[in-house]
């Protein structure tokens, strides 16, 4: 896959590596010269210090051919346009996929029918089964359709389930599942008797309905 | 008629000054009280400090019975999700978006949107001024231009 990522912070970063760690054909737009150069260093050419929602820039970065736009820029009206402008550019060929930071303007856009437009949900789905681990990107995001959330949760010391496994935890009748776990910088695979431990990252799917509850498993125990 | 002008810059205060010495009810939104200093000394309409696309200013500043939005803010992505919430979420008849970018303002106009694509506009404003006609480099030597 060739695909352009919208924005070389923290996420931007992490998921150009993981997606050249997997043989993709990567660029990265960021457009503040520090962080471009900083990216640079670590992944070469690979950056383009401009702006994505530049019309120039997306093209000379190859929209043109691109299958997936990926707009984590920090700015949420910047990544909606990024994410129109690469379908308008790129005749609907592109696949587009953002973030939204603020909690207030997803409802926003919502009322816009930008979901339509920004196919998350497939695409996130589509890796969630191919088990590549988009974990910085997909915690942030709100499969509404199908009623499902994906959350990171942070396993607290003395939680229920610091020690536990997904078994033990019966995730799945509680309307959630465990794709990754996250220790120590690497990515674990889990299996039903993986033992989580205090400090360790998860990325569930959950049932929107069920998230609450399914968080009180990861809090720590709160004195009565 | 009744218009909400969104960013009070230069372009943003021009436009909105305008509307109201021709009589029309403006309401302008700017996040910096101090813009408003560039509205000229007559403006009789309204001020609000807010976000361009923070749907409570909206609504405060009157969109759901605006005939135009006008989003002239410095940053064109502003501008474009101002006019499309503008039409889809007000149905505001008309929404108008200063774009700078050439490219953005084409292809946004492409999917129905109305922009003014400034950077487009000064160019051939100024092609214009000089009024010289094409040079062609093979062009026909005895004509030697």
């Amino acid at each position: 896959m060739f695909v352009i990522i919208a924005g070389g912070g923290k996420v931007g970063g992490q998921l150009a590596r993981d997606l050249m760690a997997e043989r993709h054909e990567v660029v990265v737009m960021e457009s503040n010269p520090g962080k471009a150069r900083a990216l640079q260093d670590e992944i070469g050419d690979a950056v383009v210090p401009h702006d994505a929602s530049e019309g120039r820039w997306l093209i000379d970065a190859g929209i043109g051919r691109a299958d997936l736009l990926i707009a984590v820029t920090g700015d949420d009206e910047d990544n909606i346009v990024i994410c129109q402008l690469g379908q308008a550019l790129s005749e609907g060929r592109a696949r587009t996929i953002t973030r939204i930071n603020n909690p207030k303007n997803s409802d926003t856009f919502r009322t816009l029918g930008i979901e339509a437009i920004v196919n998350a949900t497939d695409l996130v789905m589509t890796m969630i089964e191919r088990d590549v681990s988009v974990a910085p990107v997909v915690h942030l995001m709100r499969l509404r359709s199908a009623g499902l959330e994906l959350v990171e949760m942070t396993v607290a010391e003395g939680s229920a389930a610091d020690g536990s496994t997904p078994e033990e935890l019966r995730l799945p009748e509680q309307g959630g599942r465990i794709s990754v776990i996250l220790r120590n910088g690497e990515a674990v695979l889990p299996s039903p008797t993986t033992r989580l431990h205090a400090g360790d990252s998860v990325v569930l799917v959950a049932q929107t309905e069920f998230e609450e509850a399914l968080g009180r498993q990861f809090a720590a125990p709160t004195i009565v | 008629m009744y218009a909400i002008v969104i960013g009070c810059g230069r372009a943003g205060a021009e436009i909105a000054s305008r509307l109201c010495e021709q009589g029309h009810s403006v309401v302008v939104i700017d996040r910096d009280r101090a813009a408003f200093h560039r509205l000229s000394d007559g403006f009789a309409g309204t001020t609000i400090v807010g976000h361009a696309i923070d749907e409570d200013c909206l609504v405060s500043a009157g969109i759901e019975r605006a005939d135009a939005v006008i989003a002239t803010t410095y940053g064109d992505n502003s501008n474009l999700i101002a006019v499309q919430l503008a039409r889809k979420r007000f149905k505001v008849k008309r929404a108008i978006a200063r774009v700078k970018d050439s490219v953005r303002a084409s292809a946004f106009e492409r999917l129905g949107f109305e922009t003014i694509p400034s950077t487009t506009i000064v160019g051939d404003a100024f092609e214009q001024a000089l009024g010289w006609e094409p040079h062609l480099p093979n062009g026909d030597p005895e004509n030697g231009s």
